[in-house]
């Protein structure tokens, strides 16, 4: 297997007059091809930095972001990002938010057009193409996110929060088609969240974080016996219960720690 | 009432009321907003006409407050020497590019500041003594700056909507979802894509509502200008009239530039609401 993104003594800080805030401390991380890795941890653990240092939208203070063996350097079209909100852009239309990525990067073809189209039609978005985001409900809106970030065909997909502005029925089923049509494309995905159920639910493996500065705590493959990749189906395994109770115990006791300190 | 009342009723139950009470429902909701028309042509026709009785029978002196049959007359003599057009057109005409070139520059000084933050901190206090400068009193510098041209009216316009406008178009700029800027930048978009793709259209609601506050600082400026120098326009109608103590006249303008500046504060409104049409 090839290792698709690859994490080295990676640290970040930043200064304020205050001082120097540590926001990760020396994380080694390494994420197979095709892997689909849950990142939890406490508020301010830093798991959102990670993603951003993975996408090269931040650079690490010291050590070294690898991605397919190229240190990471600024951002570029291998990864892309799903974000706590749709974040569609009101005024352009539903087809025009989905290949705003390939736009950008000036990227937009006849043939582009025609596979982002088919995407749409594929998650069922198809007589939606020339409304705009406000006509469209919430779980629709962040399937047409996801078209977007499927369209500049990325080979990693960094999903910060996707689902934690939706309501519960919507979220539930969003995780399922999100990770279906994820898991088809075998792409390299990390999803960071603090629904620790979602990360059981929709990952092979949970990486929690320790308190700020964050480091890892713990690396937990999920494996469930009902040996389903389908989150909905995946949450009925009877050892679901248990990965929650350690993961949970985990956590507490980083805030534990972290109020004795 | 009650009888028209029981005609709409049947009117409704004829056509799209569902029930007897849907059909009382629509009928109340129309007669409400037509009584709230009627008072409201009832108002204005009120108006001119207790004006009117109160100069006949010489309760108000007309030579003071005028009356709205001289108003008109005088309407109907600046139409047939032609100069009721060239005073509105005038007037109108530097409005128009009081308020257009007020929110453009304004909106182009903006970007100067959001895309140099620095320049934007460093310049920060200049802006607001500027902003609570009363701009009015430049004039005396415009006229001798400028002489005693359309030009001076024009910079009167400008110089009163332009430091608001880049105050609240660049404090829009600012506001912009910080999510949707880290969406842009994570596709490795310049600065100039961020600010084409997401700042600028996703201000257009701020810059729209300058634009309308715009239209009327710049009425206020461009009288102001036509009162210190002009040889046409409303303002200078106004200022004139007042000096031979023509107050038709006087009235006569202020009666036109009502008109004119509420047509064109519509005219605006209705382009606002066709852009923002996508908007929300």
């Amino acid at each position: 297997m090839t290792t698709a993104i690859r994490l080295i003594r990676v640290s970040l800080k930043y200064m304020t007059e205050k001082g120097e805030v540590h926001a990760v401390n020396s994380v080694d991380l390494a994420i197979e091809q095709g892997e689909f890795v849950g990142i939890v941890g406490p508020s301010g653990s830093g798991k959102s930095t990670l993603l951003s240092l993975i996408a090269g939208l931040l650079l690490p203070t010291s050590g070294r972001v690898e991605v397919f063996g190229q240190e990471v350097r600024g951002p570029s079209s291998q990864s892309a990002y799903m974000l706590q909100q749709d974040c569609l852009l009101e005024w352009r239309t539903i087809e025009g938010n989905a290949l705003l990525g390939l736009e950008i990067m000036g990227r937009v073809s006849a043939e582009k057009r025609l596979t982002t189209v088919t995407l749409l039609n594929e998650y069922g978005l198809e007589e939606f193409r020339h409304l705009y985001p406000r006509q469209l409900s919430g779980g629709m809106r962040q399937r047409v996110a996801l078209v977007r970030t499927l369209a500049t065909e990325p080979a990693i997909c960094l999903l910060d929060e996707p689902f934690s502005a939706l309501d519960y029925t919507s979220r539930l089923t969003l995780q399922n088609d999100v990770s279906t049509i994820l898991r088809k494309s075998g792409k390299t995905c990390v999803l960071v969240t603090h629904d620790i159920p979602e990360a059981i639910a929709m990952c092979d493996r949970v990486i929690v974080l320790t308190n700020r500065p964050g480091r890892v705590k713990w690396n937990l493959p999920i494996e469930l016996s009902a040996g389903e990749k389908q989150p909905l189906l995946r949450r009925r395994a009877p050892e679901f219960g248990k990965y929650f109770n350690r993961i949970w115990e985990e956590m507490e006791l980083s805030v534990a720690t972290e109020k004795t300190s | 009432m009650l009888l028209l009342k029981k005609l709409l009723r049947r009117y409704y139950l004829s056509k799209q009321a569902q029930t007897e009470e849907h059909a009382d429902y629509l009928a109340k909701v129309l007669l409400t907003r037509a009584t709230i028309t009627l008072i409201q042509i009832a108002l204005l026709v009120g108006f001119f006409t207790l004006w009117e009785f109160a100069a006949e029978h010489k309760i108000v002196d007309a030579f003071l407050v005028s009356r709205p049959t001289r108003v008109w007359q005088t309407v109907l003599s600046l139409h047939a020497n032609g100069s009721l057009y060239l005073h509105v057109g005038v007037t109108s005409l530097e409005t128009v590019i009081g308020f257009i070139g007020g929110t453009v520059i304004g909106t182009l000084l903006a970007a100067v500041l959001w895309w140099w933050p620095n320049v934007s901190r460093t310049l920060d206090p200049y802006l607001v003594v500027l902003n609570s400068l009363p701009k009015i009193a430049l004039g005396p510098l415009f006229i001798v700056w400028l002489g005693t041209s359309p030009t001076t009216i024009v910079a009167m316009a400008l110089a009163i909507s332009l430091i608001t406008t880049i105050l609240v178009v660049h404090s829009g700029f600012q506001e912009v979802d910080p999510l949707k800027l880290k969406l842009v930048n994570s596709f490795g978009a310049t600065k100039w894509q961020a600010f084409k793709y997401i700042v600028l259209p996703g201000s257009l609601p701020t810059i729209l509502s300058a634009l309308k506050v715009n239209v009327g600082l710049s009425w206020v400026g461009v009288i102001v200008g036509e009162f210190l120098v002009s040889r046409a326009g409303l303002g200078y109608l106004a200022i004139y009239g007042g000096q031979v103590l023509n107050m038709h006249l006087v009235m006569t303008s202020v009666l036109l530039l009502a008109v004119a500046a509420a047509v064109m504060y519509q005219l605006v409104v209705l382009f606002e609401k066709k852009i923002m049409a996508h908007h929300q």
